[in-house]
């Protein structure tokens, strides 16, 4: 202990220098007077931490969706296993969901106090249920159609004044849902697979005429504004528009102040209610002028129903219809939302007006920015840009910045659903497919984004083999195929004809590094192609005919790897089932498997192919068999057969020639 | 009134040129009338304004090769080749008179036409690329030579008919047109407003409160995917009210404790004011519920309370009999005290 305390004394200037930073320290602290500025209490949601930790997790493009994690041995590569797998397992939840329900009393234990609602069962109402208004009042809450239903005609039936407030926020629940129930909020994968509304699907009637929400509003006495406004929002919301139109018009004769919503239900109808496009905008203009006299303040709903309106003109005019609508709002301080440039872009780039360049514009305006949902219809918006980039302006560099534009920030929660998020890529990858190298292409998309973000349709992986085919970089083949086979696209007749021909017009260059296993690997392809067609021939009620070209071409790419055993059983099909088969080979897919034949050392092989041939009635039969007199030592057996099948003048020919090469050779 | 030389064909194996002239007329005419209008023009040898436009055509016209399409079947083919060869032979014609005859068909300076076509075919009949270059603008539709073998025609037959198939008709495709639009041409906010609306946009809040709860229900859940990553499913899981909020809070949800005061939970005497008599075992024994519920921590204050008024029944709902038990328990006291 004394030795230590020693050798701490003996350190003394280091103890002087300490206390001497420490004083200079305090000194220019002093100095400088700086204010320390406590930062304000920044409010924090329950989520705002998990929304930091979710961002330090990053997107990996080439990893399969967290979804499937579970097991990477079942991880779905098609887009029909990536469907169901996701569907399953919400179906999974579904019925547990459903046991609860079903079978309430067995789950009596309660784990969390305050009970956790999500997890609990659902009341269940019959038609003897005691019901009370606050039942019918937590289900609009909860949004249960059916049940407040059911509900609200029990409290009718035993005269149970229902308060007006509660009737009308219960009309508005069933306008809204047209009397159906919605989907449960908690079945994300159903919804995000749904096959949503197609883009240019045009708009029909499914309001329910004269249910309960119809008659519910006759039954309001007396009736408000509130009341109208709210028919008149559900019928325009499922299209009924010549009875929201009627109401509409009784309410401004009858001096009733309708809201701004019923005033943008009506707009977004204009074109079910009036036909020519001038009278569709005389009355928007007049809707508005309305607007403005009756002091109702429009919003963005407002801007974007009547972009839609115009949208579905269809005219010349109708673009300056959609540029003095922009003006006007913006001047009254309404900024467009994704869905208002989508109805932009839907009025300007018109399938048979001239090419536009608007979306150049648009993107001018919206580029760099980062969007949250302000309308329902934004999620349109990126999907519909990538189809104008593609088919109407054909420009990779637009593009481009579309798919920058999805991916700042959290842009991408605007994509839609999954049917819009593939029909975006298909857009994308076709375009990139036409328009880049195809080294490019492969590297910096394909292998991104294939197969776990975008699986390629039969159609774009026609136009990738195409861009190979062009290109000659056929080392990506093997890959190619093999993603063919994930995705379940084998059995399209014109991906195979396309491979397949690739692969005959591109022999492989075994001295070039990339492509030294390419022909066993083709040859791998080839006799793939056929065992996998002739199993699910076997399998299927249906099969696939085959045709003679394929099969030749499949033949010849084994005759190039001299595989002699599988060669015989494509001919073996070749021979025998020539009825079965849809045109002919190529001549040379003969000539390939007699040379190989000859290699092998196999006469009887190649008599039948020759068979074969003069069965089918190639004009150069008789070169083929001069090639099998040459190759071969025949027996008399053969000789007879061959004979038999071109003629003997051939053999004698060929006597002949044999005969003068060797007195050549002898004169030599 | 447009004149357009729509294609040349030519037939390099048969030596045989032939001009396909299109009258394209402003107002729509069948296809009758055009030819028959074709035929007058002709007629009228309106031969050096047909010759600039046909030099100028050969200036202007963008290039396309295409070769007819054919559907062809493997057997057939062979056929076709023999009637093709037949055809040929008949219909093989000195290239001059061909000449001769297209650039009287033409008109104006024949002779020079003829030399310019015969310099055209002689020069580069085997070399299309040559050929295109010269004659520019204009479609050729060219024959293959019969004599190429058969196979080659088998696979060019089969080209033609792989042509690429045009995307599925969507709501934009179209076949590039002539750019009638400039870039950076549309300027949205400088068009001529409707003058309809003066005051500034107000935000008025939806009087219709349940609608609107049900549309931002609607939107919320349009831009809700399937979670990408854990914290995500616990985000929605967190949303869902199914998790703990963070930070971790182990009285979240019970509001009507927050809201209450621990006196509430601890001095409970003053709820036996007015009903409780202030002596004896029934005092007593009150005391010691009180004391008991002001240490018990899993009931609320509301239910501590609705515990006392229990008894509070309880003990009225037995007045009689307490009353007399209590009474005689006084009787018995006072008759120990006079004994003692």
């Amino acid at each position: 202990m004394q030795h230590l305390k020693r050798s701490i004394n003996s350190f003394t200037f280091l103890k002087r220098s300490k206390t001497w930073s420490y004083q200079r320290f305090c000194a220019t602290s002093s100095e400088s007077n700086e204010k320390i500025e406590i930062p304000n209490y920044i409010p924090r949601s329950p989520t705002s931490i998990l929304r930091a930790l979710s961002q330090t997790v990053g997107f990996d493009r080439t990893a399969a969706h967290f979804k499937y994690h579970d097991d990477p041995y079942l991880i779905p590569l098609s887009n029909i296993g990536k469907r169901s797998f996701a569907l399953a397992q919400e179906s999974g939840r579904k019925s547990a969901k459903w046991i609860r329900q079903q079978h309430s009393n067995l789950f009596q234990h309660k784990e969390a106090d305050p009970p956790i609602e999500a997890f609990m069962p659902t009341k269940i109402y019959t038609a003897e249920s005691e019901v009370n208004t606050s039942d019918l009042e937590s289900l609009i809450e909860h949004s249960q159609v059916t049940d407040a239903i059911l509900v609200y005609t029990l409290l009718k039936n035993k005269n149970i004044e229902i308060p007006s407030n509660l009737q009308l926020s219960f009309l508005e629940l069933i306008c809204y849902h047209n009397c159906e129930e919605p989907l449960d909020e908690d079945l994300i994968e159903e919804r995000w697979f749904r096959q949503s509304e197609r883009l240019k699907e045009r708009p029909r009637k499914t309001w329910k005429d004269n249910d309960l929400a119809e008659q519910l509003y006759h039954e309001i006495e007396p009736k408000d504004s509130k009341a109208h406004s709210c028919i008149i929002r559900g019928m325009c919301k499922y299209y009924q528009a010549e009875k929201a139109w009627a109401i509409f018009q009784n309410c401004l004769s009858n001096n009733i102040q309708l809201d701004v919503h019923a005033f943008n239900s009506i707009l977004n109808v204009v074109m079910l209610i009036k036909e020519s496009a001038e009278l569709r905008w005389q009355l928007i203009l007049e809707l508005l002028t309305h607007m403005k006299n009756q002091q109702i303040s429009p919003n963005l709903g407002t801007m974007n129903a009547c972009l839609n309106t115009i949208s579905n003109m269809g005219v010349k005019n109708a673009k300056d219809y959609a540029t003095s609508i922009l003006t006007e709002f913006k001047k009254i301080g309404i900024e467009p939302s994704l869905s208002s440039w989508y109805y932009v872009l839907r009025t300007f780039c018109n399938n048979r007006g001239p090419v536009s360049h608007v979306l150049v514009d648009i993107m001018a305006e919206i580029e760099g920015k980062e969007f949250e949902i302000r309308d329902i219809k934004d999620t349109f918006f990126f999907v519909t840009a990538m189809d104008v980039c593609k088919n109407h302006l054909f420009d990779l560099n637009l593009a481009k910045r579309v798919d920058a534009l999805l991916h700042h920030g959290e842009n991408f929660n605007l994509i839609g659903d999954s049917f819009k998020e593939s029909t975006y890529y298909r857009h994308y990858f076709s375009l990139l497919v036409q328009t880049e190298p195809i080294e490019v292409f492969m590297q910096e998309y394909y292998d991104q984004l294939v197969p776990h973000v975008y699986i390629p349709e039969p159609m774009v992986m026609e136009e990738i083999l195409k861009g190979v085919e062009v290109s000659g970089q056929i080392e990506h083949i093997p890959l190619l195929w093999s993603h063919m086979i994930c995705f379940d696209q084998i059995y399209r007749e014109n991906l195979l004809n396309a491979i397949v021909r690739i692969m005959i017009q591109n022999k492989p260059d075994i001295s070039i590094k990339s492509q030294e296993k390419l022909p066993e690997q083709f040859g791998a392809i080839a006799y793939d192609i056929w065992s996998k067609i002739e199993e699910k021939n076997e399998l299927r009620s249906k099969p696939m005919i085959w045709s003679g070209k394929l099969l030749g071409d499949i033949l010849k790419l084994l005759c190039r790897i001299n595989d002699m055993e599988k060669a015989t059983k494509i001919m073996d099909k070749l021979a025998n089932d020539q009825q079965k088969i849809l045109g002919e080979p190529d001549f040379t897919a003969m000539q390939d498997f007699v040379k190989l034949c000859i290699l092998k050392k196999q006469p009887s092989k190649a008599l039948q192919c020759l068979q074969y041939c003069s069965s089918i009635g190639f004009n150069e039969t008789r070169d083929l068999a001069k090639l099998i007199c040459h190759g071969f030592t025949l027996d008399e057996n053969h000789m007879k057969k061959l004979a038999y099948f071109v003629g003997s003048d051939v053999i004698e020919e060929v006597e002949r020639e044999k005969q003068t090469a060797l007195s050549e050779n002898l004169k030599q | 009134m447009l004149q357009v030389v729509k294609s040349i064909r030519i037939y390099p194996f048969t030596r045989r040129g032939v001009v396909n002239i299109r009258w394209y007329s402003d107002d729509e005419t069948s296809d009758d009338e055009r030819k028959k209008k074709a035929k007058n023009e002709v007629s009228k040898k309106n031969s050096d304004e047909a010759l600039k436009r046909l030099n100028a055509l050969l200036q202007n016209m963008s290039t396309t090769k295409s070769q007819p399409i054919d559907m062809v079947t493997a057997k057939n083919m062979r056929q076709r080749a023999i009637e093709d060869k037949e055809k040929a032979e008949k219909e093989a014609t000195d290239l001059k008179s061909v000449t001769q005859k297209i650039a009287k068909k033409i008109g104006g300076d024949t002779q020079k036409t003829e030399a310019e076509l015969l310099s055209v075919l002689l020069g580069t009949s085997e070399q299309k690329p040559k050929l295109n270059e010269i004659i520019g603008g204009l479609k050729v539709e060219s024959e293959r030579p019969v004599s190429i073998s058969r196979a080659q025609m088998v696979k060019n037959a089969l080209k033609q008919h792989e042509k690429p198939r045009r995307p599925r008709e969507t709501a934009f495709s179209a076949k590039p047109r002539e750019r009638t639009e400039k870039k950076g041409f549309v300027n949205f906010f400088d068009a001529t407003p409707l003058n309809i609306f003066t005051q500034p946009a107000t935000n008025v809040p939806d009087s219709l409160q349940t609608w609107s709860k049900l549309e931002e229900r609607e939107i919320k859940l349009a831009v809700t995917h399937p979670p990408r990553n854990y914290f995500e499913k616990m985000i929605l899981w967190t949303e869902q009210g199914k998790i703990w909020k963070f930070p971790i809070d182990n009285e979240q949800g019970m509001d009507v404790e927050k809201a209450t005061d621990f006196t509430e939970h601890v001095m409970l005497e003053m709820h036996l004011e007015g009903w409780c008599p202030t002596r004896g075992p029934i005092r007593h024994f009150m005391e010691l519920v009180c004391v008991g519920l002001g240490k018990n921590n899993f009931l609320s204050a509301q239910e501590k309370k609705d515990h006392i008024m229990w008894y509070k029944e309880y003990f009225e709902s037995k007045k009689d009999v307490l009353e007399e038990l209590l009474t005689l328990g006084d009787v018995v006291e006072e008759q120990k005290q006079i004994e003692s």
